[in-house]
């Protein structure tokens, strides 16, 4: 079995500060994102608005200064580090605003890297010299999407979640050798196609996520308590649950029957037995897919999200970079696979998630199509 | 104003509709859902005899979807519109199609929709910016350089400030229901051809069957899945100011979407 000899894909991680540079670096990041709110640009952007899709107090870097001494402290560490300015669309003012603050901000901290979705940006900013990844907002899905924005400048993307499919992802590599491709190692699970959802989360208030991955890691006891005595001890003192659900998510919607269509419930039975499982959910776990996109030529690997606690961040990190080292020196796939599913207990501190139906990437990944790339075979 | 209506299958005995000069054809939300290239020719007809005007309404494509819908634009003929959600497509067609015409989908006209942005009296939510349809002169003549001259969004809730294009661009409105989100991990697939999903053929159990959903917890949170989609209704049916066509979606049920 011939492999292409390919250079280990770079683990992409999420920092806020000097300090957490400094941490995610020795965790093995290769680069970094982060994102910026500044006051003073505030009033021209429009109140509650930052340059990014994060509310301004979430994950984001709060001073000039700040920024300064990341880009400092991660080019002294051989290191870039890109500036997330990846919002869907702009006003006439918030284009110009965020034109100013990139000019501003590279001539004041350095930074000459950024995340961009709305083309009109990614134009400006390519003609002007900056290095402009493509946000996983902009939907690339297709080869010529993918061309569409390398024309207009861009030198890397970053795929959308929905593209899970081995092939689709070594088909999209290989007919776009002159741009770098990255992925999402650890997705956040959405079932829905991020850069065409309309559905504003910051308009929600979801629990810490540190305190929700204690939780899930009862989850098999909280099912059997729910089961076996809340549901039948709900019923009898008729308490309501409002529990945190997202409003996009499926499990607690149920059907109205339309006046003007006839009732269906066997439609309704089937509907409502996916909406309450776990199926549907999209991946968070996509770490034994690493082997397969390193074959494929992927760039880069990305971590999320700015918003988690350090400490989630630096296990997940270290998770992936381990993983990544280990796709570039050890092509055996059962053997990844044994390692990837033990990285993914001790990033995810849960069972590792092919046994949480749904959650698992490598089950989206389609492995009976093996990716094949001029030679490089994988057996599934 | 101008009156489409948008099919996605034309039913067999398809008469026209004179309330409408327009016909919308194809897929929105799903590549899977595109019609073939035979389908496209004879809704292409269809309108032809009845007068009216084709738009080809095109979704997101992967690699292997946009492959197949391809060929189907060599049934249209030189001034068909052809509606784009996809950046890749939009490419595809000022290239290679230029005798076609473009339209800004409403996935590429990126359109504030969450329901909750606003309240019930119109005022945005928690003090923040009015959300808006308001895209920067600068986003525009990007569109324009690929040929575009229409852009189309959803009808907005309560609230939303929709701001008057250029007069060189137009602007369509689709109604009855806003787009709030899709997804790739459709929920019919899954539900009534299980072990089909990310395969890349479909059974299409989605059709015809808009199903109203009602949340257990939040009175507020009310949708309609249609296709791989989720739409709220905007209680207003009026479309905002500058629009110069409305759009129809007939897998709403054709009586409730001309109300």
């Amino acid at each position: 079995m011939n492999i292409p000899f390919r250079p280990k894909m770079r683990v992409v991680a999420p920092a806020c500060s000097e300090k957490e540079v400094s941490e995610l670096a020795e965790a093995g990041a290769d680069e970094f994102f982060c994102g910026v709110y500044l006051e003073t640009w505030s009033p021209r952007l429009g109140k509650g608005t930052s340059t990014n899709r994060r509310p301004p107090y979430k994950g984001q870097v709060q001073s000039v200064d700040e920024l300064a001494r990341m880009v400092r402290r991660a080019r002294q560490l051989g290191r870039e580090i890109s500036l997330t300015f990846n919002r869907d669309s702009h006003t006439q003012e918030q284009y110009d605003v965020a034109w100013e603050m990139a000019q501003e901000l590279r001539q004041s901290t350095g930074i000459d890297r950024f995340i961009v979705t709305d083309p009109a940006l990614v134009a400006k900013l390519a003609e002007q010299g900056f290095y402009v990844t493509i946000s996983c907002i902009a939907n690339v899905l297709n080869s010529d999407a993918a061309g569409f924005f390398a024309e207009l400048g861009a030198r890397r993307i970053i795929l959308p979640e929905e593209l899970v499919r081995a092939d689709e992802i070594c088909g999209l590599v290989r007919r776009n050798p002159r741009l770098q491709i990255e992925v999402f190692g650890t997705p956040n699970g959405c079932m829905h196609m991020q850069g065409l959802c309309g559905v504003d989360h910051d308009l929600d208030a979801p629990p810490h996520p540190l305190l929700q991955e204690k939780v899930l890691s009862f989850a098999p006891v909280i099912r059997t308590i729910k089961r076996t005595i809340r549901r039948p001890l709900a019923s009898v003192l008729r308490l309501r649950r409002r529990p945190f659900i997202w409003p996009c998510a499926l499990e607690h919607f149920r059907a109205l029957p339309l006046d003007d269509l006839a009732p269906d419930p066997d439609l309704w039975e089937k509907l409502e037995s996916v909406f309450s499982s776990q199926f549907l959910r999209g991946p968070d776990c996509t770490f034994c897919n690493i082997l397969f996109w390193h074959h494929a030529g992927v760039s880069a690997v990305k971590v999320l999200a700015r918003q988690f606690p350090l400490e989630i961040r630096v296990r997940r990190t270290k998770a992936i970079a381990h993983l990544c080292h280990l796709a570039a020196t050890k092509p055996e796939t059962e053997a990844f696979r044994s390692e990837s599913r033990a990285a993914s207990r001790s990033a995810f501190t849960l069972p590792c998630h092919e046994d949480r139906h749904g959650a698992c990437g490598y089950e989206w990944l389609a492995p009976t199509e093996t990716p094949t790339d001029e030679g490089a075979r994988v057996s599934p | 104003m101008e009156a489409a209506i948008l099919w996605t299958r034309l039913p067999n005995d398809f008469a026209g509709d004179a309330s409408c000069s327009r016909m919308y054809f194809g897929s929105l939300t799903c590549e899977l859902l595109m019609p073939t290239t035979e389908q496209v020719g004879a809704a292409r007809d269809a309108a032809s005899r009845h007068g009216k005007s084709f738009s080809l309404v095109t979704p997101w494509f992967t690699d292997a979807g946009l492959q197949r819908f391809l060929p189907a634009l060599s049934r249209l003929s030189p001034g068909d519109e052809v509606i784009v959600n996809d950046w890749g497509s939009l490419r595809l067609i000022h290239r290679d199609y230029p005798h076609l015409t473009p339209v800004a989908g409403l996935l590429v006209t990126r359109q504030s929709r969450d329901w909750r942005a606003t309240d019930a009296a119109g005022n945005p939510a928690g003090g923040r910016v009015p959300p808006s349809f308001h895209p920067s002169g600068n986003f525009l003549d990007l569109l324009r350089q690929f040929g575009v001259k229409r852009l189309e969004i959803c009808q907005s809730h309560r609230g939303f400030v929709v701001e008057r294009l250029p007069e060189d661009l137009r602007l369509s409105v689709y109604l009855p229901w806003s787009l709030l989100t899709l997804t790739r991990r459709c929920p019919w697939r899954t539900a009534f051809a299980p072990g089909t999903l990310f395969s890349t053929s479909c059974p299409q159990p989605c059709h015809g069957r808009p199903t109203h959903l009602r949340s257990r917890y939040d009175a507020s949170a009310q949708y309609v899945l249609l296709w791989n989609a989720w739409f709220t209704e905007p209680p207003s049916k009026e479309p905002p100011a500058g629009a110069d066509r409305l759009v129809f979606v007939a897998d709403a049920s054709p009586a409730g979407a001309r109300r």
